[in-house]
């Protein structure tokens, strides 16, 4: 990430030489570096470690893919198949398509729905007057952050189900009751909206971050020159929003097909496989409860590697338009 | 059933789902598994002599797979184990829980007394049985198991093999007379062991259930008694118009937990899981009625009578329903008979169970009857060395009712976990906190029929069981192994397709078409490789 030869680069270009030769700024040795960030570097050991322990080694346990794997014999002893198990991703596996189409549809709704609830958010958050109201708004939003899928999946039920306090309240006033949580045509309206009351809060933690960054005066001197309110937020907020936006969305698309493991399956024996299983369910339906270790990791391996593809042409694309993106090489 | 999803995440019964799902919630095994060794050593096993204890003689004796009941608890317990069976070396236990964790053992004076009186330091790890799967699963992929191992057959792929791999050969120590050693393990029914042979092999000693898995119909016998309501529905139509007369949805009262639908099916005469006809097995699916029994599912769905959380609610919240009167009826097994009890529950609540009138009217059907083991347990094969010790720790949690063995182990110590109200034993809180440690899922005795203090229920539940057990239908490939449906079962089953039909979203005459996707995805597999492992029965 070193930018140091940047400024002599760019001296190359111009075609003349300085007259004085000022000391151009010498690439130190990988020892020197090292030996100059030695302390940064302690630091980062730990964390390293933790990375290094739990997601780099158990990516070796990604053989499996190539194996017919039987636990009971470990993947020393079980018995290599090859590219066998990825045969399901071409042969038209109906149960597959039907996991990656209702992947999709969610993956799309989340884009659609989900990505931007925190900005909205964020931005209403931030016109709002009172700091200490701003506090406790914050804090009422942060809390469902904190539930676990269990929890949330419950209080859903209590609430929206058949016999929840919304059609308790119909029926006893007279009305229809409607069916929101066994339904498996609103399923994929119900997640995107659970996910949406969970994390939406949080995820503004980000965005006000960054908007408490933004250079106090270039409002003053817009209003100044006379913008209103919404071009302001238009051209200064979410202008300097940008790049935590394309960065963020970036991460997002890594993950893109990852679209909700344990409230999806909490929530399966109601409507049906048809209607909510997606690749992670897929993989744990098959993997871990019908046995097809093989296969599964190697649907697993798949979606993952699509997953890393994605977040690099992302990048590269970003580096396209002039955004910092995530990382630059 | 529409339950028929392995998880139940939120809790539940896992026994009522298995067995409401219409599948044998154990295929116990005789035939070869993939990559196990010897398919011959199917035939010619000796299976354990029954000796019935003759200890203590129940109040009233079970005949044709009904269970025997008592009514008090014997005023002094005789002990069936002299002294402790311990090695004094420590015993690693992987099992399961359907009861809230108990606290650690240094907090826990019945865990501390458990191994006193086993002379073993005990070491149990609990999993609740909704997610012993995959638990199961990953100890194994971990090479992380525990001396002890609780199994559910029907859950763990390629089974056979795996026992090969992992677990004792116990048939040398249990077959034929050698089981005399360890007499309270010889108490076990002859059906029991069926399921714990797996090539040829006695692989674990089961956890007996008797008829106990039997799913039945349940009604509130004390509310339809004010009502006038004394006898069960005659035929199909007065259950629809039982139903509607008994739901009042504006004050939250349903007649209907949940949508029975095998209730339903037993009154159409659909066999229980599978048949044989003309020496071929044929799925229950394939039954011409099935569509019948849908259609009267959907027109139930469609009246409104069975509770709206129905399809999601587990079994505990359902059973909260009934003993609470917003429901009044719904389908379990016989084992949930005195588990409602632990719900609250007005004093004048009782339970009566239903059997199924013949759609057409004209007389009852039968029900299908349930696996006769829950699980079974295995011995790990790093601890092949001290086999016999371990068997005699099996030997004393399998102490049958009567005992002061099972008295402790069920009910604590006097004072402490139980009080005595006469001579019945009841729980006080420290009790009830305190000994759900999931050992009656590592070795238990035949069951018995008690419901401390109440006799009455006692012999309603004995009575029930007497009109019912005997004439009821069993699965001919219980105690079967087909890989296949362990690995597939599940997932094509017409779990799926049921919810969507009673629920109004596809045709009844989808079915049709359900069947034929199901046969091709893995059905067929399912029949040819029972039918094999019926044809090869054990010897």
């Amino acid at each position: 990430m070193s930018v140091a030869p940047a400024p002599a680069r760019a001296r190359h270009q111009t075609g003349h030489r300085p007259s004085s030769p000022s000391p151009a700024p010498r690439r130190r040795s990988w020892w020197e570096r090292l030996k100059r960030d030695k302390f940064v570097l302690l630091l980062a050991l730990p964390g390293i470690a933790v990375i290094i322990t739990f997601h780099y080694y158990p990516l070796l346990g990604n053989v499996i893919a190539f194996q017919d794997y039987q636990p009971y014999l470990g993947i020393r002893e079980s018995l290599w198949s090859g590219f066998d198990n990825f045969k399901i991703l071409f042969n038209g596996d109906p149960d597959l398509l039907n996991a990656l189409k209702n992947t999709l549809t969610i993956t799309a709704l989340q884009t659609v729905f989900v990505f931007p609830a925190p900005i909205i958010l964020a931005l209403i958050l931030n016109s709002l007057a009172s700091n200490r109201l701003r506090q406790i708004v914050q804090s009422v939003l942060y809390l469902p952050h904190f539930l676990s899928w269990v929890i949330l999946v419950a209080v859903f039920q209590q609430v929206l189900g058949g016999a929840g306090l919304l059609n308790n309240y119909l029926r006893s006033s007279g009305h229809e009751a409607l069916n929101i949580i066994g339904n498996a045509d609103a399923f994929k309206a119900l997640v995107t909206s659970q996910v949406i009351w969970k994390d939406t809060g949080w995820a503004t933690i980000l965005f006000l971050a960054v908007l408490a960054q933004i250079d106090r005066s270039l409002y003053e001197a817009a209003s100044v020159d006379g913008a209103s309110k919404l071009r302001q937020t238009w051209h200064i907020t979410l202008s300097g929003m940008r790049p935590i936006i394309i960065l963020l969305f970036i991460l997002k698309l890594g993950d893109s097909l990852s679209v909700g493991f344990e409230q999806i399956l909490l929530q399966q024996p109601a409507v049906g496989r048809q209607a909510s299983e997606v690749l992670d369910t897929f993989v744990y339906n098959n993997g871990v409860v019908g046995g097809a270790w093989g296969v599964a990791a190697a649907v697993g391996l798949v979606k993952g590697v699509i997953g890393l593809l994605l977040v690099l042409s992302a990048n590269k694309i970003a580096h396209a338009f002039g955004e910092e993106g995530v990382y630059k090489a | 059933m529409p339950e028929l999803s392995r998880r139940q995440v939120l809790g539940g019964g896992l026994v009522a789902v298995a067995s409401a799902a219409g599948f044998p919630l154990l295929q116990g095994c005789s035939n070869k598994g993939r990559g196990g060794a010897d398919a011959g050593g199917a035939d010619g096993i000796r299976l354990p002599k029954y000796i019935a204890y003759q200890g203590f003689t129940p109040d009233l004796i079970g005949k044709d797979g009904v269970d025997s009941a008592t009514f008090k608890y014997p005023a002094n317990p005789t002990a069936a184990t002299s002294g402790p069976p311990g090695d004094g070396k420590k015993v690693a236990v992987l099992t399961v829980t359907n009861s809230p964790a108990p606290p650690a053992k240094n907090r826990n004076a019945y865990w501390q007394e458990l191994e006193r009186r086993l002379g073993f330091p005990v070491d149990i790890e609990i999993v609740p049985s909704t997610d012993y799967g995959q638990r199961f699963q990953t100890a194994v992929a971990g090479g992380k198991l525990p001396d002890l191992f609780s199994i559910y057959p029907g859950q763990v792929p390629s089974l056979p093999s795996l026992l090969q791999k992992k677990a004792v050969d116990l048939t040398s120590h249990l077959s034929g007379d050698a089981i005399a050693k360890y007499p309270l393990l010889a108490n076990i029914p002859t059906a029991s062991w069926k399921q714990t042979v797996y090539d040829g092999k006695i692989y674990g000693i089961p956890i007996p259930r008797g008829a106990q898995i039997t799913l039945t119909l349940y009604a509130r016998d004390d509310l339809l008694g004010k009502l006038g309501i004394t006898k069960p529905p005659a035929s199909l139509q007065e259950f629809q118009d039982l139903c509607k007369e008994l739901t009042h949805s504006k004050t939250n009262t349903w007649a209907l937990g949940r949508l029975p639908l095998s209730y339903l099916r037993q009154m159409f005469k659909i066999p229980n899981g599978w048949s044989v006809r003309d020496g071929r097995l044929v799925s229950a699916f394939e039954a011409e009625q099935q569509k019948d029994a849908l259609e009267a599912g959907r027109k139930l769905m469609a009246a409104g009578v069975v509770h709206p959380d129905g399809f999601n609610a587990p079994s505990s919240i359902r059973k909260t329903w009934v003993a609470n009167g917003s429901t009044l009826m719904v389908d379990d097994s016989f084992s949930a008979w005195h588990a409602f009890y632990n719900y609250p529950h007005p004093d004048t609540f009782r339970l009566a169970a239903w059997a199924p009138p013949l759609a057409d009217g004209g007389g009852t059907a039968p029900v299908w009857l349930g696996a006769p083991t829950i699980n079974i347990t295995s011995v790990n094969l790093n601890a092949a060395d001290r086999v016999e010790a371990l068997l005699s720790f099996l030997n004393y949690l399998a102490a049958p009712f009567g005992t002061s063995e099972y008295l402790f182990k069920n009910y604590g110590v006097k004072g402490i976990h139980h009080t005595l109200q006469g001579t019945d034993p009841v729980l006080t809180d420290k009790g009830r906190a305190e000994i759900g440690l999931g050992i009656e899922y590592v070795a238990n005795a035949p069951w018995m029929t008690y419901q401390p203090g109440s006799p009455d229920v006692t012999k309603a539940q004995f009575d029930a069981q007497n009109t019912l057990v005997p004439t009821a239908l069993a699965d001919p490939t219980i105690s079967r192994y087909s890989e296949t449906n362990v690995r597939k079962g599940n997932q094509i089953g017409m779990g799926d397709l049921e919810l969507d039909i009673l629920q109004g979203r596809k045709p009844v005459s989808a079915w049709d078409a359900g069947v034929a996707k199901w046969k091709k995805a893995g059905g067929d597999s399912i029949r040819d490789e029972f039918q094999k492992a019926l044809d090869h029965p054990p010897g």
